[in-house]
C-alpha cells in the first residue's frame, strides 16, 4: 500500500510569537498529526531542515527528543528549497519501502529572533558564493538574482515593469491567504516607487526574511482514514546544474524543466493537466524563469502572462494562490514549505476564498541555491 | 567616479590555489588551463575536470567582456555597508570563463552589458594576498 499525504499544517508567516524554535516546530507537528487524527507515538519517521535559529546540525534529533518519540529514520536534510520536495519524497519511498508508517516533514524558521540582517549575513558564508573566489567581493545570494534579472531583461528586451508583474501578481494573491507576510495591495506606480535595493532589484522582487514553516503527514495509505481526502504524490523530478552561477551554461535558463518533465513523466500528466501550479520565487526573476521553464509560459513571455490575468483566478493555470515566497513570505531554511502545504491545501479543496474551483492537480516546485537545484513534485487527491 | 580604495577582506586561500594567489600578488592573472583538452578552467584548481590531466598555470589576457551586472544599494551585510553603492559583475574573459568580481573605475551609468574591460588587482587586508577587480577600458588605447 503505497504513502499518502494525510496531515498538513502551518503558521501564520511574520514575526512569530512563539518562544523559541523548537516550540515552533512542535506546534507545527502536533497540528499537522491533529490534522491525520494521529498521535505523536505513532510517528516512526521524523524528517526536518536545520533551522538557521538553532545550532543543530542533525535537528532532526534534537526535535524527536523535545518531542519525547523515538522513530526509526531521524534526518536533517540539507537541500535548500528543494528540501519540502527531497523530504516528502523521502518519506514516501521510506513507507513505500516498508521502513515506516507515519513520516512527519516539517521545516520552520525564526529568522527574525537574530534580526533578518543577521540572518543574510550567515546566508552569504553558506550561499552558493565560492568563499575562495567570490566571498570577499560583498555579494549576496541577492546579488545572484540581480545578476541574472539584468542578464534576462537585456536578453528578451524587456523593461524594469516585468519584474514588477510577478510582485504585483504575488502581492494580489496574498491578501486573500490569513497566514502570508504582505496582504497590502501593490500596483505598479507603488512597484517603481519603491527602492531599488540591488539594482535592477527593487524592494518588492526579494522575499521578505519572515519567521515561519510548515508540516506535513505522510501515512502508508492503509491506515485508517481521517475524515478527509487524502492526497498523493503521483510525480517526482529533481534536476541540478550547478552550484556556482559562473559555472551555468546560461545566466537566463532555468533548469526547472528538467525536474518538472520528469515528474510530469512519472504522474502520467503534461504540464497543461496542472490547475494549480506553487513556483519557487525567492526573487521577482526566478518565478519568470522558472515559470518558463516549465512549460507555463513560452521562453520570455512569463511577465506579459502575469500581466494579462492568465496566472490568477480563473486563468489558465493559478500560480501561486498563496503569495508565493515574494509576499507568502521567506521563512528562511524553511523556504518552498508553504508551497507544499498549499498544493495539499488547494486540492482538499480547504483554501475558502482562494480555492481554485476544481483543482485536481498541482504541481509544486522548489529550488536550492542559485538556480542550483530544482524539484518538482506533482500531487493529486488520492484514489 | 568611483573611490577604489576598497580593501577586501583576505579570501580563504587554499595551497591548490596557490599559482594563481601568487601571480595575483604580482599584478597578473594566471589561470589553470588543461593542455590535452585545450581549454581554460575556473575555478582555480589542481587538475581537468574533463579528463582528470594535470592543469598547466598560464597567464590570462586579463581582458574581457561584461555580460551582467548590478549596482548594490543597500547591502545587507554590515561589513559592506559603507562601500554602497558598489558593483558586482559576471565577466566573461577572453579566454572563454566567467567570473564573478568587482567593477570599479566607472559610475554604474557608464555600463552596460557588453562593456570592454580589463584586470586590475586590489589589495587584502592580507597584504600578502590581492584581488583581481576589472574596469572598463578604451579598447583602442593601449592597455599594457
Amino acid at each position: 500500500m503505497s504513502a499518502v499525504i494525510r496531515g498538513v499544517a502551518e503558521c501564520p508567516h511574520g514575526r512569530s510569537t512563539e518562544p523559541s524554535t523548537m516550540a515552533l516546530h512542535e506546534t507545527l507537528v502536533d497540528a499537522a498529526l491533529a490534522d491525520a487524527g494521529l498521535e505523536r507515538g505513532q510517528v516512526d519517521a521524523l524528517l526536518t531542515v536545520s533551522p538557521r535559529s538553532d545550532p543543530y546540525l542533525v535537528h532532526a534529533e534534537a526535535l524527536a527528543e523535545r518531542l519525547g518519540i523515538e522513530p526509526g529514520p531521524c534526518h536533517s536534510v540539507e537541500a535548500g528549497g528543494t528540501a519540502p520536495i527531497a523530504m516528502a519524497a523521502a518519506a514516501a519511498g521510506m513507507i513505500d519501502a516498508g521502513i515506516a508508517e507515519v513520516a512527519v516533514v516539517v521545516a520552520a524558521d525564526l529568522p527574525l529572533l537574530a534580526g533578518s540582517a543577521g540572518y543574510l549575513s550567515t546566508l552569504t558564508q553558506v550561499g552558493p558564493i565560492h568563499p575562495e573566489f567570490e566571498a570577499s567581493y560583498g555579494v549576496t545570494p541577492r546579488s545572484l538574482y540581480g545578476l541574472m534579472a539584468r542578464a534576462y531583461l537585456h536578453h528578451h528586451r524587456l523593461g524594469e515593469d516585468a519584474l514588477g508583474e510577478v510582485a504585483l501578481h504575488d502581492r494580489a494573491m496574498a491578501a486573500r491567504h490569513p497566514h502570508a507576510r504582505f496582504r497590502e495591495p501593490l500596483d505598479m506606480a507603488g512597484y517603481l516607487a519603491s527602492p531599488l535595493v540591488c539594482d535592477p532589484l527593487r524592494r518588492p522582487d526579494c522575499g521578505p526574511v519572515t519567521d515561519g514553516g510548515g508540516a506535513v503527514v505522510l501515512v502508508r495509505g492503509d491506515l485508517p482514514a481521517a475524515g478527509h481526502a487524502d492526497v498523493a504524490l503521483a510525480g517526482v523530478g529533481q534536476a541540478m546544474r550547478h552550484a556556482h552561477l559562473s559555472q551555468a551554461p546560461s545566466l537566463v535558463e532555468s533548469a526547472a524543466g528538467v525536474a518538472g518533465g520528469r515528474a510530469l513523466t512519472t504522474a502520467g500528466a503534461t504540464i497543461e493537466d496542472v490547475d494549480v501550479a506553487l513556483v519557487y520565487d525567492c526573487f521577482s526573476i526566478a518565478m519568470l524563469m522558472n515559470a518558463e521553464a516549465l512549460g507555463l509560459a513560452a521562453t520570455g513571455t512569463a511577465a506579459k502572462e502575469f500581466a494579462a490575468g492568465a496566472f490568477g483566478p480563473g486563468g489558465r493555470v493559478v500560480v501561486n494562490p498563496h503569495g508565493g515566497l515574494l509576499s507568502h513570505g521567506y521563512p528562511a531554511r524553511a523556504a518552498g514549505m508553504a508551497n507544499l502545504v498549499e498544493a495539499i491545501v488547494q486540492l482538499r479543496g480547504e483554501a475558502g476564498e482562494r480555492q481554485v474551483p476544481g483543482c485536481a492537480t498541482a504541481l509544486v516546485h522548489g529550488m536550492s541555491g542559485a538556480q542550483s537545484g530544482h524539484a518538482v513534485a506533482i500531487l493529486r487527491e488520492a484514489a | 567616479m568611483r573611490p577604489v580604495s576598497i580593501v577586501h577582506e583576505r579570501p580563504r586561500v587554499t595551497p591548490e590555489a596557490e599559482p594563481f594567489w601568487t601571480a595575483a600578488a604580482g599584478g597578473e592573472l594566471r589561470l589553470p588551463s588543461c593542455p590535452a583538452c585545450e581549454a581554460w578552467l575556473w575555478f582555480p584548481r589542481a587538475t581537468c575536470p574533463t579528463c582528470g590531466g594535470d592543469v598547466e598555470w598560464r597567464a590570462a589576457s586579463g581582458l574581457a567582456t561584461l555580460t551582467s551586472f548590478i549596482v548594490e544599494r543597500r547591502a545587507t551585510d554590515p561589513r559592506w555597508r559603507d562601500r554602497v553603492p558598489y558593483v558586482i559583475g559576471y565577466v566573461t574573459l577572453d579566454e572563454g570563463v566567467v567570473l564573478l568580481s568587482d567593477i570599479v573605475g566607472a559610475e554604474p551609468g557608464e555600463l552596460g552589458i557588453g562593456t570592454r574591460l580589463r584586470v586590475r588587482f586590489e589589495p587584502t587586508d592580507d597584504p600578502a594576498i590581492a584581488v583581481p577587480v576589472f574596469e572598463p577600458f578604451d579598447e583602442g588605447s593601449p592597455h599594457a
